[in-house]
């Protein structure tokens, strides 16, 4: 049973790295905790399912063209929600509320269109998975795992090696720093959201590989990557990896000898004894800034 | 001169506001005021949904002829599913709109969460399909139009233990008011019989249900009751995926089309108790009830639709009864006996419970089946 529990673990783990680092991308440029990234993980599941179902278009395809979609819709949550605050110097408490407001607004209009329901993205008949070192996998949860890994990986790889990447971290250690040496800061943000939204759509649409999906399913998983964020330390990208792959194996390891309803209560404690003991997660934000 | 423009609209517009309020109640002075309480959106809004469908389609049929010359007016009120949100429709219904009856809320919790205000203001509460057994004792003036999940507990308990010839049962259920009420039941029966239990609950949210699954793979159970909404269909595939090969038995709320749809296959086999509504019955109320919902809705009527159906057609029946004020209605209601429904017969008890038909169904080749459509327990009625 332990292999399964650890095989559970680290497909809900790499879901939350990924929505973790999307969010951490937007967290640097922005700094506030913007809730209406589960909803970018939402909608994500929802394009695809409008593309592959209603237009039926190649699933490859409705991927990607999800993917950039929900990129679209992040940059417009940032133009029509955010900007106008950054105009005015909004403060943050400010933005926390605005992004709630986004969340439930698009969650509601995701209601509208599809209906509350619940909707499948997959298809065909259910098959037995295959039994590897005691643990069963199916073919769908090695690409979750694959998929996930990669985008996490190559979402990296852009933040340290391309130019738009070194921006996004200038813009994230010292905006007016930044501004001084040439470099346009709502560009900067824009190119964030883009990138992060386009990871939380492709963590949704993974999820759905695996489960269904419903309007409502943004919160949990929002909260999850914020709990995994902290875990890992806010702003900091190996740690969400770290934070999102520990969330995971302890929500499924710690049910092992207790019952499996106390599984949020676990990821909940874990959060709480972070934010008491270790605020600024394991790999805080602090060695990420000396580096640069 | 503009300033004064827009006063005269709005007075003109104000005015004539009143006067069409004023000449509507007199048009109508006798209608007769229900609130339903439903959830019509959130995550249990297809439920709401479908229940509001089978409202609609009584109300219909009620107004078209009148009930001593008197049409009944529904007002709906959204609870989201959520026992707080129920309190506040209730609140606003019953203080706002004046309503003395109230039709829903659709799960035990919110039927719970409203029960003790409404003894107290004597408002009338029927809700078609909250079943656990805590509404039994949750008060005088509520009744509910399904059976207690007591019940379909007993039957699926005894079904297993003596149908199938099981010993050990592993039950998964949703930790909420119905879902402890359901297993405890089953529980309960199952054990008496001399049958052993294992138990697992999952949070109403949950997605990912496969380390409890591997939890209960572990202890290798030959049965499993299974105890949730529409997540069932979830559990039953990644039970399948992780190669569990128990028999699954479930009960009433697992004959939906998107349970099989999510199950994709895997619910093939799996039985679960019911009651009696049959959408191929040749029974004529039935049969009418089935065809004009398929007609408008392009699908077929389901338990949510048709309880909630027979609910308002039994306010009505009360209504035609005894009259119209709240202690006549709650009487008329209590003498209810060999109601005919679109769900069987029904008949109410002194707690204000009805007893209807529980039969055995069956998942077979993607389509729901009649295994036994009213199963007798033994030595008892």
């Amino acid at each position: 049973m332990i292999q399964q529990l650890i095989l559970s673990g680290i497909i809900a783990g790499s879901i939350y790295a990924l929505i973790a680092i999307g969010f951490t991308i937007i967290y640097r440029t922005i700094k506030f905790f913007n809730f209406a990234h589960g909803v970018v993980y939402a909608a994500g599941a929802y394009l695809a399912y409008a593309l592959f179902f209603l237009l039926k278009l190649n699933p490859i395809l409705s991927f990607f063209l999800s993917l950039a979609m929900a990129a679209l819709l992040g940059i417009a949550i940032d133009r029509l929600a955010y900007r106008p605050l950054r105009k005015h110097n909004a403060p943050s408490l400010i933005y926390l509320i605005a992004s709630f407001g986004v969340f439930i607004f698009i969650q509601n209009l995701i209601q509208l269109i599809f209906g509350a329901q619940i909707l499948t993205l997959r298809t065909g008949p259910v098959k037995e998975g295959y039994n590897i070192l005691g643990a069963v996998i199916t073919n769908i949860q090695v690409l979750i795992i694959g998929v996930s890994l990669i985008l996490f990986f190559l979402g990296w790889l852009f933040i340290l090696k391309t130019k738009l990447g070194k921006a996004i971290r200038a813009v994230s250690d010292d905006p007016v720093g930044a501004r001084v040496v040439g470099i346009n800061s709502e560009r900067i943000i824009l190119v964030a959201f883009a990138i992060g939204s386009a990871l939380a759509g492709a963590a949704g649409i993974l999820i759905s590989l695996e489960t269904n999906i419903e309007p409502t399913m943004g919160l949990n998983a929002i909260l999850k990557g914020i709990i995994a964020s902290i875990v890992g330390g806010v702003g900091n990208i190996p740690g969400a990896l770290f934070g999102g792959l520990f969330l995971g194996l302890a929500e499924n390891l710690g049910i092992w000898k207790i019952q499996a309803g106390w599984k949020d209560t676990i990821a909940f404690v874990i959060l709480i004894i972070f934010l008491l003991l270790r605020p600024s997660g394991i790999m805080g934000v602090k060695t990420e800034k000396e580096k640069i | 001169m503009k300033k004064i423009w827009i006063v005269i609209t709005i007075i003109a517009v104000v005015a004539l506001a009143i006067v069409l309020t004023v000449t509507q109640t007199k048009k109508k002075p006798e209608e007769i005021k229900i609130g339903a309480i439903l959830p019509l959106t959130g995550d249990a809004a297809p439920y709401g949904e479908r229940a509001k469908r089978g409202v609609e389609f009584a109300l219909e049929e009620i107004n078209k002829k009148g009930i001593k010359g008197n049409r009944i007016k529904i007002i709906y009120e959204d609870s989201q599913g959520n026992p707080q949100k129920a309190v506040s429709a209730f609140l606003k219904l019953i203080n706002l709109d004046k309503v003395k009856f109230i039709l829903g809320p659709l799960s035990t919790t919110e039927v719970l969460s409203i029960a003790p205000m409404a003894e107290k203001e004597k408002i009338l509460i029927l809700t078609p399909t909250a079943s656990a057994p805590q509404i039994t004792k949750a008060g005088d003036y509520i009744f509910r139009n399904c059976v207690s999940d007591l019940f379909e507990g007993i039957v699926a308990a005894e079904f297993i233990f003596k149908k199938l010839n099981e010993r050990r049962a592993a039950i998964i259920y949703i930790n909420n008011d119905f879902g402890i009420g359901l297993k405890e039941s089953f529980k309960k029966r199952f054990i008496s019989l001399g049958g052993e239990v294992i138990e697992e609950s999952f949070e109403r949210k949950e997605t990912d249900f496969r380390a409890l699954l591997s939890r209960i793979k572990s202890k290798d159970p030959k049965v499993i009751f299974l105890i949730g909404q529409t997540e069932m269909g979830q559990i039953l595939r990644q039970a399948k995926e992780l190669g569990i090969k128990s028999q699954f038995v479930s009960f009433s709320a697992f004959e939906d089309p998107k349970i099989l749809q999510v199950a994709g296959g895997a619910a093939e086999g799996v039985f679960y108790t019911y009651q009696g509504f049959d959408t191929k019955s040749e029974v004529d109320v039935v049969r009418e009830f089935t065809l004009k919902y398929k007609e408008k809705y392009n699908e077929n009527p389901d338990i949510w639709a048709a309880l909630s159906y027979d609910a308002m057609k039994i306010y009505a029946e009360a209504f035609k009864r005894d009259g119209f004020n709240v202690e006549d209605t709650k009487k008329a209601l209590y003498s209810i006996k060999g109601f005919i429904g679109v769900v069987g017969e029904t008949s109410f008890d002194e707690n204000g419970d009805v007893t209807k038909p529980i039969g055995i169904k069956k998942v077979e080749n993607g389509n729901f089946i009649w295994i036994d459509k009213k199963y007798e327990l033994e030595g008892e009625k």
